[in-house]
C-alpha cells in the first residue's frame, strides 16, 4: 500500500520531466538573452563609448588631442592625417578629430532626446486613446493621421525655417513625426491588453484609472516601446545628419557630423578625405545603433517568443 | 459592399484633408502676411495704398474666409504663389514632378529587380558565404547616409575616373544641354542618383525576399512538388518564387508616398531638378508659401494614394470590406 510519495519512485523514463531551472521574470530573462548576444553587446558597448566620448569632449580635447575645434589655422589647412592633425584638417585648418568628437554631442544628443520625446508623447497619447476610447480615441487618432500624412522630410524642412535650429528644437522637430508611430503602436497594445482577465479583476476590486494605467498597462506596454525606441535611434541619427548636411540643422561653426560634410562638398574634388571621416563616423554609429536595436528586439520583443 | 466601404474610407479621409490644409494655412498665415514681395518695405507706398492692395487681395478678411479661399483654390489646383517672385506654385510642381518621378520610379524598379535575385540566392544558399555577405551588405546599406554615399560615388565615378582618363559618369543634373539631352545622355545622368536612392530599398527588400522565400520553401506544397519528382529549378523559380514575391508588393506599396518626397537629399547632392530640390532651394530663401504649397500637395497625394490603395485592397480581397 502506498503511504506517501516517498514510497514509490518515478520510472526511469519519466524522471526527466521535472523542471531543470527555476522560473524567471520576463525582465531578467530578456536581459540574459541580450547579454548572451555578443554582437548586440559589442554594438551597445560602442554606443555607450561614443556617448561617453561625447560627454567627455572637453576633457579629451584638453588632454588627448590638444586642439580646439574652432581654432582656425590657415597655414595647415587641407592637411592629410599626420602628426599635427591625427585625422587631417579641414579647409580652415580646424582639426577633424576634435570636431568629430564634439560632433558626437550633437548627433547622440539629438538622437537620445528625440527618442525620449517620441516615447513620452507617443505613449501618453496611445495610453489615453486606447484606455478611454470613444471620442477621445477618434480625435487623437485623426490627429495622428494628419501628422503621418505629411512626407516627413518636407515637414522637417518647413519647420527648420520656422524655428531657429538648436539641439532642442531639432529634437522637437524630428520627434513631431515619430510620436505618431509610437502612439499607434502603444494604442494597439493597450487595446489587446485592456480586456484581459487580470485587468478586469484589478478593476473589479476597485482600482482607479490612474492605478490601472500606470501600474498595469505601462509595464506591459514597455517592451514594445523599448523595441521601437532602439530601432528608431539609428534612423533619427541619419535624419539629423541629413538636416545638418542640407544646412537646415545645426549651423557652422558648431561642428556636427552632417555640416562637416557640407563644407567638405565644396572642396572634395581635391581633398577627398574630408568627405570620408565624418561620413564614416555617421555610418559606424548608425550601424552600431541598428545592430544594438536588433539585439534588443530579439531579446525583449514579446511577440517573438 | 465595396461601394459602402469606399464611401466609409472617403468619409474617414475628409478630416485628414481638412487637418492638413488647416495646418499649412495657419503656418502660411503666420509667416507671410501678404505674398506680395516687399510690400511693406517700399518707401513710396502710402499706408492707404498698402491697405487698398491688401483688401484687393483679400488679406483683410476674417481668418476663416481666407482659409475657405485657400481650400477652394486647392480644389482648383492653385497652391499659392511664391513669396520671391509671385509665380504660381503649381507651375513649379508641374515642371519638376516628372523629373522626380523619373528618379524615384527608376530607383524602386531597380530595388525590386535587384532584391529578388539577391534574396532568392540568399535563401537557396542559406548560411553559406554568399548569404552571409549579402546579409552583411544589407545591414550596412541600412546604416549608410544617402548623402555620403552619393558624395563617395561622385568622388569615384566622376572625379577619379576622369583623373585616370577612363570613361566617367556625370556628377549632376538630369541631362546635359551640350550633349543633346537624348535618351543615352539622360540614362548616364540617371545611373548614380538612382543607385544611391535604391540602395536603401535594396537592403530592406532583399532581406525580406530572403525570409519570405525561406518560409515558402518549407511549405507543404513545395514538398509535394519535390516528392512528385519536379525538377528543382521549376520548383524554385516557377512555384516558390511566385508566392514569395507577393508580400513584397505590399512593401513596395508602402513606399509609394515616398515617390514624391523620398528623393530630396539625393536630388540636392546630384543637382537633380526635381520637386525635392525645389522645396530645399526655396526653403533656404525663406519662401514659406512655396514650401508650404509643395508640402500640402505632397500630403494630399499621400492621403489620396492611401485611399486608393485601401480601395484596391478591398477590391482584391473581399474579406477587408467587412472590417
Amino acid at each position: 500500500m502506498i503511504e506517501s510519495t516517498a514510497d514509490y519512485e518515478l520510472a526511469p523514463d519519466r524522471q526527466e520531466i521535472r523542471p531543470s531551472r527555476p522560473a524567471q521574470s520576463y525582465w531578467s530573462e530578456s536581459w540574459e538573452r541580450l547579454r548572451r548576444n555578443r554582437l548586440g553587446v559589442a554594438a551597445g558597448t560602442l554606443i555607450a563609448l561614443l556617448a561617453l566620448m561625447a560627454v567627455a569632449a572637453p576633457v579629451l580635447q584638453a588632454l588627448v588631442t590638444h586642439q580646439d575645434p574652432s581654432r582656425q589655422d590657415l597655414g595647415t589647412n587641407f592637411d592629410l592625417p599626420g602628426r599635427a592633425h591625427w585625422l587631417g584638417s579641414d579647409e580652415l585648418g580646424r582639426d577633424t578629430l576634435t570636431r568629430l568628437i564634439y560632433g558626437a554631442r550633437i548627433s547622440l544628443g539629438v538622437g537620445f532626446l528625440t527618442v525620449a520625446i517620441q516615447l513620452t508623447v507617443g505613449a501618453a497619447t496611445g495610453l489615453a486613446s486606447g484606455y478611454y476610447g470613444g471620442v477621445l480615441d477618434d480625435v487623437l487618432m485623426r490627429i495622428v493621421d494628419v501628422v503621418l500624412a505629411f512626407p516627413p522630410i518636407f515637414l522637417f524642412i518647413g519647420m527648420s525655417i520656422l524655428f531657429r535650429p538648436s539641439t532642442v528644437t531639432l529634437s522637437l522637430i524630428i520627434a513631431s513625426v515619430g510620436w505618431g508611430v509610437v502612439a499607434r503602436l502603444v494604442r494597439g497594445e493597450v487595446l489587446s491588453i485592456k480586456n484581459r482577465d487580470f485587468m478586469l479583476a484589478t478593476r473589479s476590486i476597485g482600482a482607479r484609472d490612474a492605478r490601472l494605467i500606470l501600474g498595469h498597462l505601462v509595464p506591459n506596454v514597455l517592451p514594445v516601446m523599448i523595441v521601437a525606441a532602439s530601432l528608431a535611434l539609428g534612423q533619427i541619427i541619419l535624419i539629423e545628419a541629413a538636416l545638418d548636411f542640407l544646412g537646415l540643422g545645426i549651423q557652422p561653426p558648431t561642428p556636427s557630423w552632417g555640416n562637416m560634410l557640407t563644407n567638405a562638398q565644396t572642396y572634395f574634388v581635391h581633398s577627398g578625405w574630408l568627405v570620408i571621416f565624418p561620413g564614416l563616423t555617421i555610418f559606424v554609429t548608425v550601424l552600431a545603433a541598428n545592430l544594438f536595436g536588433n539585439a534588443v528586439r530579439d531579446a525583449y520583443d514579446p511577440r517573438l517568443r | 459592399m465595396l461601394a459602402k466601404y469606399t464611401v466609409r474610407r472617403v468619409l474617414a479621409s475628409i478630416p485628414v484633408v481638412l487637418g492638413v490644409t488647416v495646418l499649412t494655412f495657419l503656418v502660411m498665415h503666420a509667416t507671410a502676411g501678404s505674398y506680395v514681395p516687399g510690400l511693406d518695405l517700399n518707401p513710396y507706398l502710402k499706408p492707404a495704398d498698402i491697405a487698398r492692395i491688401r483688401s484687393n487681395l483679400g488679406l483683410d478678411r476674417p481668418l476663416y474666409v481666407q482659409y475657405g479661399t485657400w481650400l477652394i483654390g486647392i480644389a482648383h489646383g492653385d497652391f499659392g504663389r511664391s513669396l520671391l517672385d509671385g509665380s504660381p506654385v503649381m507651375s513649379h510642381i508641374v515642371e519638376r514632378l516628372p523629373n522626380t518621378l523619373e528618379l524615384t520610379v527608376t530607383a524602386i524598379l531597380l530595388g525590386v529587380a535587384l532584391s529578388i535575385p539577391l534574396g532568392v540566392t540568399g535563401a537557396l544558399r542559406r548560411g553559406g558565404k554568399i548569404d552571409n555577405l549579402f546579409t552583411l551588405l544589407s545591414t550596412a546599406g541600412f546604416a549608410i547616409p544617402q548623402f555620403w554615399l552619393g558624395l563617395i560615388l561622385i568622388l569615384f565615378f566622376s572625379v577619379q575616373l576622369h583623373a585616370w582618363r577612363l570613361p566617367w559618369l556625370p556628377s549632376g543634373g538630369a541631362f546635359s544641354s551640350f550633349n543633346g539631352g537624348d535618351v543615352m545622355d539622360r540614362l548616364e545622368h540617371l545611373v548614380l542618383p538612382a543607385t544611391v536612392l535604391s540602395f536603401f530599398y535594396l537592403s530592406v527588400w532583399s532581406r525580406f525576399v530572403r525570409s519570405s522565400m525561406v518560409e515558402v520553401l518549407s511549405q507543404d506544397y513545395v514538398r509535394t512538388a519535390r516528392a512528385k519528382g519536379m525538377p528543382e529549378r521549376r520548383v524554385v523559380y516557377v512555384h516558390a518564387l511566385r508566392n514569395a514575391v507577393v508580400p513584397l508588393v505590399t512593401l513596395v506599396g508602402l513606399e509609394l508616398p515616398a515617390l514624391v518626397s523620398g528623393g530630396l537629399v539625393v536630388e540636392v547632392v546630384f543637382g537633380w531638378p526635381g520637386i525635392g530640390r525645389l522645396a530645399f532651394e526655396r526653403a533656404t530663401q525663406y519662401d514659406y508659401t512655396t514650401v508650404m504649397g509643395i508640402t500640402t500637395f505632397a500630403a494630399l497625394l499621400v492621403v489620396f494614394g492611401n485611399l486608393l490603395a485601401d480601395v484596391l485592397y478591398a477590391w482584391l480581397d473581399p474579406r477587408i470590406r467587412y472590417a
